[in-house]
């Protein structure tokens, strides 16, 4: 089978099991991830940056390896910096882009790195470009990726609109997370978010006990489910 | 899948057995026998309980030490004790040790196709001890018990026409022999002086073997090496085994209890100098049972 | 790190450390199986790296790893609090690897400490001892002759010889 398959590779390798996003607006983008960074079942990091700045308007959102992604977008910050002193100007999101890419295509046996590069320009204005597994280059309004976002595809198709402005698309991206962190075993933790215009960066921060809450199965559950003030349960009687 | 998951047919199986760690051993002395386990359960690199037994007291001669698959070996212990008490109820007597033996390896062997997966060690008294007289031991902490056998002598002198006759006795013990048996988990088994059994086997074993055997030891010149270390040096060696296990072995520690089984009639004297023991002995007029438990480092 | 030092003329930083070892740890793909943690202060501060084998870095102001980790990181999260004294640092990692110590089975016997400021470096090895050896019962010495042996061969490595130089004031510049 001509698959890259990410449950095979190395083993014991730290993995960012991941919802990442990134969505274009009218004055810039915004990207958007959770924080969970995983070694098998243990958290290793639970207030992870996924958000990686490459250049000053250019940012990238890394699912797959740690590893692989963290040296990837080393590299390309390298690249960037080098490529604004030889040439004066600072670099497209396209370049940025594609220096992703031929990183991605040329090494995609050995990595696992599925990166959604995204930033704001002088010629295009603001901009989402997709390198999945493989390494494919796709432009897109928005972008979606790593294991969460198999679960907020349809969210994402039935409720993105084309033309929002900033607050409008900052609600998207926090509530398609929040969505994908509370069905992803691998997601969770909190949402950082980052939005980019010519202005500059704008850190954004939503704790875990403040993420917007959604159907959490309440007429399954019961209404109100209180555990810790029952005094009526007896402890289980073991044999001696 | 978009994550590739399907791209290669993956093949699952279900364990039954896990190994929780801990060592065994018994040593067999003239008459008596020292059976010991360390009190660690693990799973891995986790600590499941610091004190789980893995020594049992079957009857007041016979003791059972059990490692390898802790639920496989609660249960194995479980039905042997259910085993030896309808032996009692139809016999009204324990089952003699060397039969306890046949009877674990009956019990294991059914189980050739789904073993439980532990190794036993049987430690106590056999019945095959020879008769010795006894010189009548006293000590407060334990009197001595009831004397199995009184042999009259009948003595006749000639004296001149007359012939004195006088009846005299002699204090006779039948004293017991310490027995240690040691099983694999489908059954196989054979009667040793000393064996160790679990996860620092290879560690204590080869001690055992030196200090027990007197493996790679040459007498001096013109002497043997004794056949059977008293009990005190037993014990010491017990404790040695087990102190030495944990300082290398990760899966030895915590805690250790040392089951002593002395042959009925031989004096208990020295025992009651020992720190904490506990008789645990349910008979009068048998053989006794003692546990000593001490601290292992907890690291 | 001397070389960069040296090169650059700046008193080198951590992050230049966590560099230079994540690129070496991803160069060998895993291969090399060091797990590291990288503490230090320097121009920016104190600071605290992981870098996984494969070369993964995490920058966190509590970490822990290895075998011990999970046992340690429970103690974190449970003790840890911004801004906390040195004594209040040192006694929670000591509690931390204590954890490792006694719960985990790939850990054990002492703790070791090491206390980094911007003005020196302070190692505490052996900070503390809760697993010292405990006495034997017995002495295991063996009496000479205890070995059997097939064949006994005495050799003398002592070699006298005489020596008479041939030209005085002659000899070697041993200086």
């Amino acid at each position: 089978m001509q698959t890259v398959d990410i449950q095979q590779l190395k083993s014991g390798e730290v993995n960012l099991g991941t919802s990442i996003m990134a969505v274009q607006f009218k004055d810039g983008v915004i990207v958007g991830a959770d924080s969970r960074t995983t070694t098998g079942s243990y958290i290793a990091n639970r207030v992870t940056d996924k958000l990686t700045h490459v250049h000053d308007r250019i940012y990238c959102c890394r699912s797959g390896s740690a590893a692989d992604t963290q040296a990837i977008a080393d590299i390309v910050h390298y690249y960037l910096q080098m490529h604004t002193q030889q040439s004066g100007a600072p670099p497209s999101v396209n370049f940025a882009a594609n220096t992703f890419q031929k990183l991605c295509y040329e090494n995609k046996d050995a990595l696992s790195a599925g990166i959604i590069v995204a930033g704001w320009d002088k010629d295009v204005g603001p901009s989402v470009y997709n390198i999945p597994l493989g390494g494919g280059l796709f432009r897109q309004p928005w972008a979606i990726g790593g294991s969460g976002s198999t679960y907020v595809y349809g969210y994402c198709d039935a409720t993105y609109k084309d033309g929002w402005g900033k607050e409008e698309t900052i609600e998207f991206v926090k509530n398609t997370l929040a969505l994908a962190m509370s069905r992803d075993g691998s997601s969770g933790g909190v949402i950082r978010m980052c939005v980019i215009t010519e202005e500059g960066v704008e850190r954004l921060f939503v704790p875990g006990d403040k993420l917007p809450k959604f159907w959490e199965g309440a007429e399954v559950l019961g209404a109100s489910v209180k555990r810790s003030d029952s005094t009526d349960q007896t402890p289980m009687a073991v044999e001696a | 899948m978009p994550d590739g998951s399907f791209a290669h047919p993956q093949q699952r199986h279900f364990n039954p057995y896990t190994e929780n760690g801990g060592t065994i051993l018994a040593i067999a002395g003239a008459d008596f026998s020292v059976i010991a386990g360390d009190t660690r359960q693990s799973e891995g690199y986790s600590i499941q309980t610091r004190y789980a037994p893995k020594v049992f007291r079957l009857t007041d001669r016979a003791v059972l030490a059990v490692n390898g698959f802790a639920a496989d070996g609660n249960m194995f212990v479980k039905k042997v004790k259910q085993r030896l008490e309808w032996y009692r109820h139809a016999h009204a007597k324990d089952m003699p040790l060397r039969a306890i033996a046949r009877l674990i390896q009956t019990m294991l062997y059914a189980q050739r196709f789904f073993p439980y997966y532990v190794y036993n060690i049987l430690g106590g008294i056999e019945e095959d001890g020879k008769y010795h007289t006894s010189l009548p031991s006293y000590s407060t902490a334990f009197p001595p018990h009831p004397l199995s056998r009184v042999h009259w002598i009948k003595r006749e002198w000639k004296c001149g026409p007359k012939v004195l006759v006088a009846n005299t006795f002699r204090l006779l013990v039948q004293l017991g022999s310490g027995a240690v048996y040691s099983f694999d988990p489908v059954g196989s088994y054979e009667r040793e002086a000393c064996r160790a059994a679990g996860a620092a086997q290879s560690l204590v074993q080869p001690f055992l073997d030196n200090q027990i055997y007197f493996k790679n030891q040459t007498a001096p010149a013109g002497q043997s090496h004794p056949t059977h270390l008293p009990l005190q040096d037993v014990l010491s060696i017990v404790i040695d085994s087990f102190t030495s296990a944990t300082e290398r072995h990760i899966e030895v520690g915590d805690g250790l209890e040392m089951y002593v089984v002395l042959a009925k009639g031989r004096s208990p004297q020295g025992l009651e100098s020992i720190a904490g023991i506990q008789e645990v002995t349910t008979k009068s007029d048998s053989d006794r049972v003692f546990v000593i438990r001490r601290e292992l480092k907890k690291d | 790190m001397e070389m960069h030092a040296l090169s650059t003329g700046r008193k080198p930083r951590v992050v230049t450390a966590m560099t230079m070892l994540k690129q070496m740890l991803f160069q060998y793909q895993g291969h090399i199986g060091a797990a590291l943690v990288l503490g230090g202060v320097d121009a920016t501060g104190p600071q605290l790296f992981t870098i996984h084998p494969h070369g993964s870095t995490d920058k966190l102001p509590y970490v822990t790893m290895g075998s011990g980790s999970l046992a340690a990181m429970a103690v974190f999260e449970s003790g840890w609090q911004p801004n906390m004294t040195r004594e209040q640092a040192l006694e929670l990692v000591t509690a931390a690897i204590s954890a490792g110590i006694f719960n985990d089975l790939g850990s054990g016997s002492n703790v070791d400490a090491c206390v980094i400021t911007a003005t020196q470096t302070e190692m505490l090895r052996n900070f503390v001892k809760p697993n010292e050896r405990v006495q034997k019962e017995r002495s295991y010495g063996f009496r000479r002759g205890t070995t059997a042996y097939k064949k006994e061969e005495i050799r003398s490595l002592i070699i006298s010889e005489d020596v008479r130089p041939v030209r005085e004031g002659e000899e070697m510049d041993t200086t």
